[in-house]
């Protein structure tokens, strides 16, 4: 069903609820895997996923439409992820540990990971980017979103998003080439 | 070097973007009944009431005018009102010496002008100065001159 169309639905007296249903059903899964690729853990991802769409049912009334919806629903998700993730390292930092290093740790003890070696090299080389940048590289390398459209998601302008990205895959690349070098 | 461009192959590659986790069974349709239970634990929602927009009045039309105008005229006066406190000058009273004269009328002014110049250039107060007003100086009032300055007496000698 279109974003439009949703949004129509739930203009309607009544309505509201049966339409946040149909938002949920065409976003959460694609919300939870963006969402899960930031925190390596189901747990927090699930926690964060509630939270998020429950910010959005409160937020859907005064959502004037200047943005696509899927765009305002992405940058929900994400800054209530970056949130998290900040509070996380701060945490970490007052506790003398490195959440860099817990994050690796979740990723490579995580029960659910099914990829090859390859895959697990790759997803390490992504923890070791910045959160922010993190996010940009996997909306654009996973998603495969259009610059624009991350734009409207990071608040970011698209040339700089431009420079993000490219730094990031460079990093990730050689991070690759250093692990199978050998 | 056939690694490195193997590895740009392989980030390029459709397999490398595919999703390595896995979800617990059935977990995204429990999911959505816990939100769906907590937005009606939530209650009703509460639409936003939208205030109809006022009518724009002439006088509200020209708020923004009216309001630079008096920021003007604030500043104006201000800068004004400076001058004025600090500024000494009178234009109805000159100070000529240490004497304040009153200029009454042009004609007076005319004669207190010519008194003056007369009182200068009378033969008596500059016996060097021509009928014309042009002044004359001779070796003698130039040697004084020289002397009263300071000036050694050897360079006066050989100036002669």
């Amino acid at each position: 069903m279109e974003d439009k169309e949703i949004l129509r639905i739930y203009k309607e007296e009544g309505k509201h609820e049966f339409a946040f249903n149909l938002l949920v059903d065409k976003y959460s899964e694609r919300l939870y895997w963006h969402i899960r690729k930031l925190t390596c853990s189901h747990e927090d991802t699930n926690d964060l996923l509630q939270s998020a769409l429950i910010k959005i049912w409160e937020n859907l009334p005064s959502f004037r439409e200047e943005s696509q919806l899927y765009t305002w629903l992405y940058r929900i998700a994400t800054n209530e992820t970056l949130t998290f993730l900040r509070k996380k390292r701060i945490t970490a930092m007052l506790s003398l540990s490195n959440y860099d290093v817990a994050l690796e740790n979740k990723l490579q003890s995580d029960p659910s990971f099914n990829g090859d070696k390859l895959q697990m090299a790759l997803h390490k080389a992504i923890l070791h980017l910045p959160d922010k940048q993190r996010a940009v590289f996997n909306l654009r390398y996973f998603q495969e979103l259009k610059y624009e459209e991350i734009a409207e998601i990071m608040e970011t302008s698209v040339g700089a998003l431009k420079a993000s990205y490219h730094h990031a895959y460079k990093k990730v690349k050689r991070e690759l080439e250093e692990q199978f070098e050998d | 070097m056939d690694k490195k461009n193997n590895i740009e192959d392989i980030l390029s590659s459709q397999e490398l973007k595919e999703n390595p986790f896995g979800v617990p069974k059935g977990y995204f349709d429990t999911m959505k009944l816990e939100v769906m239970k907590k937005i009606s634990a939530m209650g009703p929602m509460e639409q936003e009431e939208v205030e109809p927009a006022a009518p724009v009045t002439f006088i509200a039309y020209l708020k923004p005018a009216i309001s630079l105008a008096a920021v003007f005229a604030i500043v104006f006066g201000m800068g004004y009102g400076v001058m004025k406190i600090t500024d000494t000058y009178t234009p109805e009273t000159e100070l000529i010496g240490e004497e304040n004269v009153t200029l009454t009328d042009e004609e007076e002014f005319i004669s207190i002008l010519n008194i003056t110049l007369e009182d200068i250039y009378t033969a008596d107060n500059h016996p060097h100065e021509e009928a014309s007003g042009t002044i004359i100086l001779d070796e003698e009032v130039i040697e004084q001159y020289l002397i009263d300055s300071g000036y050694p007496s050897t360079a006066i000698a050989q100036l002669e």
